[in-house]
């Protein structure tokens, strides 16, 4: 045998593989689900009601719920639903700001749902976001070796004084500015490009905690976030939120169950996996409840990036510059902007705006 | 018509070809056994030992006759033998199938030695078969459960790497699965990795495993033989619940300096043995060290060129012969292994074991074995990167002491007897912070300390021809000392750190809990006929020593923890009962064998507990019952051109937690499977003998997918994908199944002119190729689960594969 043949199969061991499989489980739905989150800014102050569906679908949203937000005083506001399972606090009746304790009460049909009281605790870490460009290997699907250029995020904190107890979770958020394709107007007369904002979450790439009660660190320096491919998004201004969340030990318990769950690779190293306990509890004790109800000090910290900070060449599929896009997107019938997606000639986002994930037509204030 | 038994027959048999044979062949000079000046007039005792030449050890189931009667014996399993016979001129024949046979003239004037050296006869091994065990062991034991294996036995068995390996052949035997490939540790009727005592020449060891359970820690170079006791347990054996590894370890030869060695891909080891002081003295030192690195630095993953594996291990064995009744074994153990994952976390972990026996012979019924060890078990968890970097270390420092009496009341009655004391020593689980970004605390989590003492009496004899009957007795003794901060609950039923109202520090040598009991051990067997025979066993046993773990499998940083005010010992009753049939003139054994175990105090871990640096492990351990029950067939083909054996095994184990509230009971209080049962287990492991060496070996295997949490439903919370889990192993990963082949070949396939002027040369080569794996099928380690792009359906489960392609492997072995 040729040695190189040799060396792959070798290298083999190296590379242990994972790939899916039909692992027939019962797929059992019907059970409640609530999650909450009540915080002293504008973000969060959302509660989501659903049930968890057979057959291993969404869940579904629950929208004739009555959700309740209560303070200490037992004073109460009602949240007001907002999309399908969504409810809001609109009406900001109640204050929310540090020491100030919560609790929630759900009410569907004849059953009643409710969470203990729990304090907003002060955001204690400053934080300071950096990147830097570098080119990361991944493997696609079909076992092609790609490298692409990346923007990691890092970040530092510092936290000082040191509370002798503290808990955070950090979540990540893009938002960026979408413009639609400018079409040449000799054969799309009557288009009008419009201009969207993108704001996208970036936490699904893992759970980012820290226990105050063991890291006892004044400076946490140039930790890893998270990597963002780069690409049109950065053509103009392409901002980075890191949000931090001042947790209670019990959030701080609930999340960091989720992260074992999530970050799971089936090693001899996981943790067996199993259902996380709900704060929220069921008049019915016998009716188990999933989700939580977090109530969280809030502090954002922004990066703003422009094109100036990526000396890189990024393609714009969006972009009709060269004779071959333009004969491709004038070919299709005239003013017939939806064939130019029906035909690939231009990706769907190029076209419909509000076809992006994570599309908002709603201008963020720091724009 | 009284039958006479097939042990007495097959000898008998012998004695009479001895004698008839003996005629023909020369007889060596007379030489004189006893001392000339005493005159004795009774029977006298005749000690010895039949050793081979080549090999440099006492050769097992050699005999020794007398010519003309019907006088002799069959070797131990170190190669001794002790008969009597009257004062008087003889002539004594040792054989030994494949050695020439020697007859000495002798002149018994009273009690003396007689060795005797054989060497190999220079016939063609192609109709020639050395035998490991007496032909009918199988049937004539009174042991049921009991696999012995030598190390020759598996040395051409197609492995992993090409690395032969203790632990990974016992899982080919019925009764004895594991969690994984790769993973740490084996499990034996149905009880967990750490409820098998492990000892190397009687001493104890924690972790017998390399590269996380992919090679035992036993270099093969440096073992002569392994037992594993998986039904009747003799009562000198104690400690564990499940089973006993006892391995032992070469001795150096008597003969000449020899050297041993192995050239593999991922390891290579080497060994010397032989004389010093003419003989008094004998001394084997092996060695073994991976260079696995080049294979992972063969990845296109940055994390696994990152990464490193490496392992070695020394053996050093020194025996002092002091004088006819008298030796000395110095032996010392040293393994050390590196596992680091591109830099998030690696593990240390390394085994010292220091072991001084002593056997004499007190007269010729008598004979004792002191034996004192020191060993040492550290491990450690790292994470050398981020505000988390920090290194965990704990580990087990212990003296282990045995004092054991053999008692011979003849052929067919034994007595053992003795006491025994292991000391631990837990050591404290420290963590400290690495480099100056980390912001972990250093902390100290302390430990207990331990003796367990054991007093015990084995008696084994031959109650008639059919019956036969090992009674047993042990009784074990667990004392749990400071220093130690034992904390009091307001509910002992459900303990939470919340509801700790008092702590109580012991100080230095206080005595915190004590525990102990009687364990019977009694095996039986009634032969049918010459060659069938019905056994049974009833065990119970104990088992203060308990590890701790809540990942999929063990692993060398899991928590040991000794039984203390909380953790109560763990208690096994074991049955077995089986049927045993040699077929073909033993040429075929068979046996079929149903066992049932019921455990109790048997822990298992609350969900989502983290187990490091947990000082108050009590709230987050349940302890529960357990019970395990199976049949297992097993078909050996002992002789021939094909030799090898058929397994099977159908078998369940569960675990039932139900304590006194949701938080203390798991599945509802309902029994439910653990997580290494597997219903069904199938191992075919074969040799075809083509010429000399050459061989054609392979190894197939199937199990059930062992049992899993699995999503039944899944949830968001803010924008992540939520699992919804399910009870308790209530699923099953897919079933296993992998074909192994190799061929090992040495100078006998050589043209037959370069064979013939090469047969005198000392220097033998063998090599084996072998591919593992060969159907490159993907066998799932574990199942995991990943959410999909789309936010709102199910989460997909993903198949781990651990070695998911064939693996082609060759190892040259040497010898001179």
């Amino acid at each position: 045998m040729r040695s190189s043949y040799f060396i792959l199969f070798l290298f083999l061991l190296a590379s242990s593989c994972s790939e899916i499989i039909d692992l027939k489980t019962d797929q059992k739905g019907g059970e409640l689900v609530i999650f909450g989150s009540i915080s002293n800014s504008t973000i969060g102050n959302y509660v989501e009601v659903s049930r968890t569906s057979d057959g291993g679908e969404a869940p579904a949203p629950i929208s004739d719920a009555i959700v309740t937000l209560f303070n200490q005083q037992d004073q109460s506001e009602r949240l007001r639903m907002v999309s399908p399972g969504k409810y809001e606090v609109i009406d900001n009746v109640l204050r929310r700001e540090v020491g100030d304790q919560f609790r929630l009460e759900v009410i569907i049909g004849d059953k009643r749902y409710t969470s203990p009281l729990q304090k907003i605790n002060p955001v204690v870490a400053q934080d300071e976001m950096s990147f830097r460009e570098a080119i990361e290997t991944n493997i696609t699907s079909t076992g092609t070796e790609i490298e692409e250029w990346v923007v990691q995020l890092y970040t530092t904190s510092v936290i000082d004084p040191l509370p002798n107890e503290f808990y955070i979770r950090w979540t990540i958020e893009e938002a960026y500015t979408h413009f639609e394709s400018d079409l040449p107007r000799s054969h799309f007369p009557r288009w009008s490009p419009s201009q969207c904002y993108v704001i996208n979450n970036l936490s699904e790439q893992g759970v980012f905690l820290l226990d105050g009660t063991t890291i006892r660190n004044t400076e946490l320096k140039n930790r890893y976030l998270v990597s963002r491919k780069i690409d049109r998004s950065f053509a103009s201004k392409h901002y980075f939120n890191l949000i931090q969340s001042a947790l209670n030990e019990e959030s701080h318990k609930y999340w960091s169950r989720v992260d074992k769950l999530v970050a799971r690779a089936g090693s001899i190293f996981d943790t067996p996996p199993s259902a996380i306990p709900s704060n929220i509890y069921s008049a019915d004790s016998s009716e188990r409840v999933l989700g939580h109800f977090e109530v969280i000090g809030v502090d954002t910290t922004r990066l703003l990036m422009t094109n100036n900070d990526i000396p890189i060449f990024f393609e714009d599929p969006c972009k009709v510059d060269t004779p071959t896009k333009f004969r491709a997107v004038t070919r299709v019938p005239l003013e017939c902007v939806s064939c130019l997606v029906e035909e690939k000639i231009l990706p769907k986002e190029c076209i419909f705006c509000a076809l992006t994930p994570g599309f908002t037509s709603e201008r963020p204030s720091y724009f | 018509m009284r039958l006479i038994s097939a042990p007495k027959v097959l000898f008998a048999c012998l004695l009479c070809f001895c004698s008839l044979s003996g005629f023909a062949q020369e007889v060596e000079p007379q030489i004189i056994i006893g001392d000339p000046n005493v005159s004795s007039t009774g029977r006298v005792r005749i000690l010895g030992k039949i050793s081979g030449k080549e090999e440099g050890t006492g050769l097992f189931s050699a005999t020794v006759a007398v010519r003309g009667l019907n006088i002799g014996a069959i070797t131990d399993q170190e190669g001794n033998f002790e008969f009597s016979i009257a004062p008087g001129e003889y002539v004594f024949i040792g054989q030994f199938l494949g050695k020439k046979t020697r007859r000495v003239a002798v002149r018994v004037v009273g009690n003396g030695r007689f060795d005797l050296i054989l060497e190999s006869e220079s016939v063609d091994l192609d109709e020639v078969t050395i035998e490991a065990n007496a032909p009918d062991r199988n049937v004539a034991s009174i042991s049921s459960g009991v696999n012995k294996v030598r190390i020759q036995e598996i040395e051409s068995l197609p492995a992993f790497m090409g690395e032969v390996d203790v632990i990974n052949s016992l899982q080919t035997l019925p009764g004895v699965s594991t969690v994984g490939e790769g993973a740490s540790g084996f499990n034996v009727r149905g009880g967990r990795t750490d409820q098998n005592l492990i000892l190397q020449d009687g001493a104890l060891l924690f972790n017998a495993n390399h590269v996380l359970g992919f090679f035992s820690s036993f270099n093969p170079d440096a073992t002569e033989a392994f037992t594993l006791f998986k039904g009747n347990m003799p009562a000198q054996y104690g400690g564990r619940i499940s089973s006993v590894l006892d391995v032992r370890m070469k001795e150096g030869n008597s003969e000449r300096i020899k050297v041993k060695g192995g050239l593999g891909m991922v390891a290579s080891r080497l060994s010397l043995e032989g004389p010093l002081n003419e003989g008094k003295t004998r001394i084997m030192v092996a060695g073994r060290a991976s260079y696995s690195d080049w294979v992972l630095q063969q990845s296109k993953n940055i994390d696994v060129v990152n990464s490193s594996v490496r392992f070695h291990d020394i053996n050093v064995k020194i025996s002092q012969q002091l004088n006819d009744r008298n030796k000395l074994t110095l032996s010392y153990y040293r393994s050390s292994d590196y596992f680091k994952f591109a830099n998030d976390f690696g593990f240390r972990w390394n085994t010292n074991l220091l072991n001084l026996n002593w056997r004499s012979s007190i007269n010729d019924n008598l004979v004792f074995s002191s034996r004192l060890v020191r060993g040492t078990y550290a491990s450690q968890l790292f994470d050398p990167s981020g505000v988390d970097a920090a290194e965990v270390d704990s580990g087990m420092d212990y003296w282990q002491g045995n004092q054991t009496f053999f008692y011979s009341l003849g052929d067919k009655h034994n007595i053992t007897f003795g006491a025994d004391w292991v000391g631990y020593d837990a050591l404290p689980e420290t963590s400290n912070p690495i480099g100056e970004d980390s912001g972990i605390l250093p902390e100290i989590v302390q430990k207990e300390k331990g003796d367990e003492f054991g007093l015990f009496i084995n008696d084994q004899f031959d109650v008639n021809s059919r019956f036969g009957i090992s009674l047993g007795l042990r009784y074990s003794m667990f004392s749990n000392k400071g220093p130690y901060t034992v904390f009091q609950y307001a509910n002992n039923e459900n303990k939470d750190i919340s509801e700790i109202t008092d702590t109580i520090n012991y100080q230095k040598g206080d005595r915190i809990k004590q525990y102990g009991g009687f364990e019977p051990r009694i095996g039986l067997r009634y032969k049918l006929n010459e060659t069938s025979s019905l056994k049974a066993s009833v065990n119970r046993t104990r088992q203060y020593v308990h590890t701790l773990s809540n990942s999929t499998s063990a692993t060398p940083t899991d928590i040991l923890q000794l039984s203390n005010t909380y953790f109560e010992p763990l208690i096994s009753n074991n049955f077995s009962l089986g049927y045993f049939k040699n077929l073909a003139d033993n040429k075929w054994e068979f046996s079929i064998e149903a066992y049932y175990r019921s455990m109790e105090n048997l822990l298992d871990y609350k969900d989502f507990v983290d187990l490091l640096l947990n000082n108050h492990l009590e709230t987050d351990v349940l302890a529960g019952k357990g019970r395990a029950y199976g049949l297992e067939l097993y078909l050996k083909k002992t002789k021939g051109k094909l030799t090898g054996w058929l397994s099977y095994t159908l078998s369940k184990t569960e675990i039932q937690i139900d304590g006194s509230s949701e938080e203390t009971t798991i599945n509802n209080g309902d029994w439910y499977p653990a997580n290494f049962d597997r219903t069904h287990n199938l191992s075919w492991v074969s040799t075809v003998t083509l010429k000399g060496a050459t061989s054609f070996n392979w190894n197939i295997n199937y199990s059930t997918g062992r049992p899993i949490n699995a999503i039944e439903s899944n949830y968001l919370t803010g924008s992540i994908v939520v699992p919804h889990f399910s009870e308790r192993n209530q699923y099953r990963i897919p079933d296993y199944f992998r074909v192994d082949l190799s061929f090992t070949f040495g100078r006998d396939i050589l043209k037959d002119e370069i064979r013939i002027k090469r047969a005198d040369k000392r220097y033998k080569g063998t090599v084996t190729i072998g591919v593992y794996n060969i159907l490159s099928r993907k066998n799932a380690y574990s199942v995991y689960f990943k959410s999909r792009e789309s936010t709102g359906s199910l989460p997909e489960a993903y198949r781990l594969t651990v070695l998911g392609a064939a693996f082609p492997t060759i190892t040259y072995n040497f010898q001179f």
